[in-house]
């Protein structure tokens, strides 16, 4: 019974992540702005994604006095020079804002700011820009409104490039772990069969590499579906990704080893020897190389980790689980290799 | 006199349930069918790694027997 419970509940765990995974709303965001400077007042329409911006807007206010759009230079707190836009305009995807075209700006590029009433403060970096012409001291201040409560119900965060996908981390990043796990196994499988030389040991081993290479190449695939949308390209010299290839490549090569020698007794021995330093490179190429190394990856050096500040409490009530599911599922493919490698060789022996 | 905070929370939460959540993702439905042929997938998994499961024991069985 405890065996059917693991196992089923390592899918319905799963079903539980992908349905709240796909289903869970995206936090509003800025995505795009346009500036149309060809009237004497100029227009600036701001593009969203996300939950929809007119949620709480309040349809009797023709001025949509709860919006508030801010040109400012610097940071939002100690940036210098706010201008105020009059919100003329709120859809659900999309605001427009006019304002007086300025004497001086302080800055020939300005991040743009909206507050919203209960969705917080959205913001846009490099939204608004100018010619040098205008730069100077600043034409007006405009003082900002308190920050509102924030209304909307769970959401998961608003990621400037990745957007939607985000939803993939239930995915590619569990996948990997599993991997990792699973490898562990046929690591420390691979030392105690050359320290005892008991076949089980190996046949463990075996199906361990089989398994994390599966997962292995899931995670590529789901990684290069990610690229596509956020790097733009199916596959990019980064040291994280080169080396999850590789190290795909290096277990390959151990399916490869047994599969060319398999009458050889000499094969568990080599297997392990081989196992043992694939897993030493595992470790080498995707935990250490890439920490020291430019990396487009969170976590990576140039980039933040996950977890210092996009893996909010919605996102770890689905990545952890996650990553619970997949480890179970995987360990469930491992147990069914390794009866199937005991089956098989007992077939042969008999 | 100000609506005090909890009132204009409820209030919000009412407008919140009217509003569409319109746009790629969302719209027509189309994250409720993504989420759902994911999980008949998961659920196909499942059942033919509970197929593999129950035939291996058979056959674990028949070694024994033997």
């Amino acid at each position: 019974m405890t065996g059917k419970l693991w196992k089923w509940g390592g899918i319905a765990l799963l079903m539980v992540v992908v349905w709240r995974a796909f289903t869970t709303p995206m936090q509003p965001g800025l995505v795009a702005s346009e500036v149309d400077k060809s009237l004497d007042i100029w227009e600036i329409t701001l593009t969203s994604a996300g939950y929809p911006l007119d949620f709480n807007a309040n349809p009797s206010d023709p001025q949509h006095s709860d919006f508030q759009l801010v040109l400012k230079s610097g940071d939002m707190n100690t940036g210098i020079a706010t201008y105020c836009a009059e919100v003329t305009a709120v859809e659900s995807h999309r605001i427009v804002g006019r304002f007086t075209p300025p004497d001086t700006l302080p800055a020939p590029s300005m991040d743009v700011y909206l507050m919203t009433p209960g969705a917080g403060s959205l913001m846009l970096r490099h939204a608004f820009s100018v010619q040098g012409s205008i730069q100077g001291l600043p034409a007006e201040n405009c003082a900002l409104g308190e920050e509102q409560p924030y209304l909307l119900p769970t959401t998961i965060p608003f990621q400037p490039t990745i957007l939607e996908t985000i939803r993939n981390l239930m995915f590619h990043v569990p996948m990997w772990f599993a991997m990792f796990f699973i490898m562990g196994l046929g690591f420390v499988a691979s030392i105690r069969f050359m320290l005892s030389g008991d076949i089980k040991f190996d046949q463990r081993a075996d199906a361990a590499a089989r398994t994390g290479l599966l997962f292995g190449i899931l995670g590529l695939i789901t990684g290069a579906v990610w690229a596509r949308f956020t790097w733009g390209a199916w596959w990019v010299s980064d040291p994280q990704l080169n080396g999850a290839l590789v190290t795909v490549l290096v277990y390959s090569g151990y399916r490869i080893l047994r599969a060319s020698t398999a009458d050889d007794d000499r094969v568990p021995r080599l297997a392990a020897a081989y196992n043992v330093f694939a897993f030493i490179l595992l470790v080498v190429l995707l935990m250490i190389l890439p920490k020291y190394n430019e990396s487009l990856h969170p976590g990576k050096d140039g980039s933040p980790g996950f977890n210092t500040y996009d893996l909010d409490n919605t996102l770890r009530l689905m990545f952890y689980p996650a990553v619970i599911g997949w480890g179970a599922l995987c360990y469930w493919i491992y147990k069914l290799r390794l009866r199937m490698i005991r089956v098989g060789r007992a077939l042969i022996n008999r | 006199m100000p609506i005090p905070l909890l009132a204009q929370a409820t209030l919000s939460q009412a407008t919140l349930a009217q509003a569409t959540l319109d746009g790629y993702f969302f719209g027509s439905g189309k994250a409720a069918v993504v989420a759902a042929v994911v999980m008949v997938i998961l659920v196909g998994i499942g059942w033919a790694l509970r197929g593999m499961d129950k035939r291996l024991t058979e056959l674990e069985k028949e070694q024994l027997e033997k």
